[in-house]
């Protein structure tokens, strides 16, 4: 369980806090996404929740440890346990890294094993997220975005962590690809039961995938609700806005079926 | 594979097209000069410059024959060695020049050593120290010797270390240690720049998102810095590596002019106060192929450890 009590975050030179008094739980398990407009605070609240920034005052429990950038660096449990993906995957692999190096570097850091069991885990991890084994020795840099979004997954998979922080992860990726991450963000989540927190601008990202959704404004949680599949449940103006801003559900509906007649032709 | 080879295949054809055009600025230079090469070693040994001596140095030398024809005499003597006589020392060219470019490769060699070897430990302490007093002293202290005229630098090492307290000789020993001082004072400004560009160009690729995550994973700055913003930072650096070389060769010849060096820089600057046109361009030359194939090497070089930079450029 990862606990955020009266956390505020003033970047240096700002008056204005981009994450203000906040309180927010994640418990085990479960899928839960955090959305909010550009600016609205949640990705600093995500470097916050990995220990990468320091909150200005409050603070971050996991396990009964703090987490901060101090820990982090002193905590192998906070390293591996607590794993970020970042939006842009392009830049967030090594361009001299090989696919293979790129997922093994976690395992090499943060967990004990064998070069056997080092191969062995990132062929099952390539498997899970549904790429070929041939790409391993390619360099992470000549993929497509999509496919490079993949191998950050299981990047973030290889460090065998129980909570997994996405920022933005399905931003900028086209419709296709987009639908293609986040129905495999799922399937893992079910497969391997752990802590998925999804940060996104898209409610429609966040309701298709997830159980809790908290929608954040001006750096404050407005609401945090259950969902399992009853819109009503949004009570703010703010939370509705954001849902009849998103595309309607026939859109939705008619790429799936596009995709699913057309997957042999769509590159993933 | 294919991709590198049309590559290298199609730089070292542009580098051959400088080459000629240098040749060709240089030869024209000559030409339009009106220095007379035969009559300047008549009269420099006591003829007359119509004397039977300086017809028989034009007709040896080819000066009788077209432009274009001497051009080609003279492209040839590049590669064959053949370049005319020196009208200041009356010798073969090519044997002064090889008579002096041993002295410059020593000390623009050791200048690159300078240069490598303080540049990237200061540069990579700054970025460990980012912010602090080490990096905001190395910044004044790189800008002020950036700044630095290297004839002054080299006065001061040689007052300072030569004179005040005794460690190194003011006519510099034969051998490597003589180039000590030379190299450091050649080397210097070019040092301070080199930090500079390093600096920004690592804390660059530390700001990129694949250093982030490796901080989520609990490997330290100085981890981060080796395993992979010091290798991905380097492109840049290798550039402009290349180019100082071109650059300190060039600029020998005040070093050379202090420290009391006979390298290409004193001969080069000899050749144009006497007048020594042909001298002047076969010295030229050899600096602006250095110039060029560093360039060639450093871009073939950056290929080679950075291929996904010249994707993206194409892409």
């Amino acid at each position: 369980m990862l606990s955020v009590l009266n956390v505020s975050k003033i970047y240096r030179g700002e008056k204005k806090a981009a994450v203000d008094n906040v309180n927010f739980t994640l418990n085990n398990g479960e899928f839960c996404s955090l959305v909010g407009e550009s600016g609205s605070g949640k990705s600093t609240l995500a470097q916050l929740m990995s220990g990468l920034i320091a909150a200005t005052s409050g603070e971050i429990m996991y396990d009964n440890i703090r987490v901060s950038p101090k820990e982090r660096r002193t905590s192998k449990k906070l390293c591996s346990e607590i794993q970020l993906v970042l939006q842009n995957s392009k830049a967030a692999v090594d361009p001299r890294f090989s696919v293979y190096d790129t997922i093994a570097e976690p395992i090499r850091n943060l967990r004990k094993c064998s070069r056997t069991e080092e191969s062995e885990i990132i062929t099952q991890f390539i498997r899970d997220i549904e790429l070929d084994e041939t790409i391993l020795r390619q360099k992470a840099s000549e993929l497509s975005g999509g496919q490079q979004k993949r191998v950050c997954i299981a990047r973030a998979l290889a460090a065998d962590p129980k909570i997994i922080i996405f920022d933005e992860a399905v931003s900028g990726l086209d419709m296709a690809v987009r639908k293609s991450i986040l129905d495999l963000l799922k399937r893992v989540h079910s497969k391997t039961g752990k802590t998925f927190l999804l940060i996104t601008h898209d409610i429609d990202a966040a309701i298709y995938t997830s159980s809790r959704i908290a929608v954040m404004r001006g750096g404050k949680i407005l609401e945090d609700i259950y969902y399992s599949g009853d819109l009503g449940v949004f009570k703010k103006d703010y939370s509705k806005r954001l849902i009849s801003s998103s595309l309607p559900q026939s859109v939705i509906d008619a790429y799936g079926v596009y995709i699913e007649q057309n997957k042999r032709r769509i590159s993933i | 594979m294919i991709d590198l080879k049309k590559y290298i295949t199609k730089r070292l054809i542009s580098a051959a097209l400088v080459l000629v055009g240098v040749s060709v600025l240089c030869f024209a230079l000559i030409a339009v000069s009106g220095k007379d090469p035969a009559a300047a070693v008549a009269v420099s040994s006591g003829h007359s410059a119509d004397s039977e001596l300086a017809e028989s140095l034009r007709e040896q030398w080819g000066l009788n024959k077209p432009l274009y024809i001497r051009y080609f005499i003279w492209i040839r003597g590049i590669f064959t060695g053949e370049l005319g006589a020196s009208i200041t020392t009356h010798n073969p060219i090519s044997y002064d020049l090889s008579l002096y470019f041993p002295s410059t490769f020593a000390l623009v060699g050791m200048g690159l050593l300078w240069l490598v070897v303080i540049s990237f430990p200061v540069a990579l302490l700054c970025v460990k120290f980012h912010g602090g007093a080490f990096d905001h002293i190395t910044r004044v202290l790189t800008i002020a010797g950036v700044c630095l005229p290297v004839f002054w630098l080299g006065y001061m090492l040689l007052l300072f270390l030569a004179v005040k307290i005794p460690l190194f000789t003011v006519v510099p020993k034969a051998g490597i240690g003589g180039y000590i001082l030379p190299s450091f004072a050649l080397a210097f400004p070019s040092v301070c720049s080199t930090v500079r560009i390093i600096r920004a160009s690592v804390l660059k690729e530390m700001n990129s998102d694949y250093a982030v995550y490796a901080r989520t994973r609990g490997i330290s700055e100085a981890g981060i810095i080796l395993r992979h913003a010091l290798k991905n930072a380097l492109p840049p650096v290798i550039t402009l590596l290349s180019q100082y070389l071109g650059y300190m060769l060039a600029g020998s010849a005040v070093v050379e002019s202090v420290f009391s060096i006979k390298g290409i820089g004193s001969y080069l600057v000899s050749s144009v106060i006497g007048g020594d046109s042909a001298a002047c361009a076969s010295c030229i030359v050899i600096i602006s192929a250095v110039f060029v194939l560093t360039n060639l090497a450093a871009d073939i070089i950056n290929r080679l450890l950075c291929p996904w930079v010249v994707r993206e450029i194409n892409d």
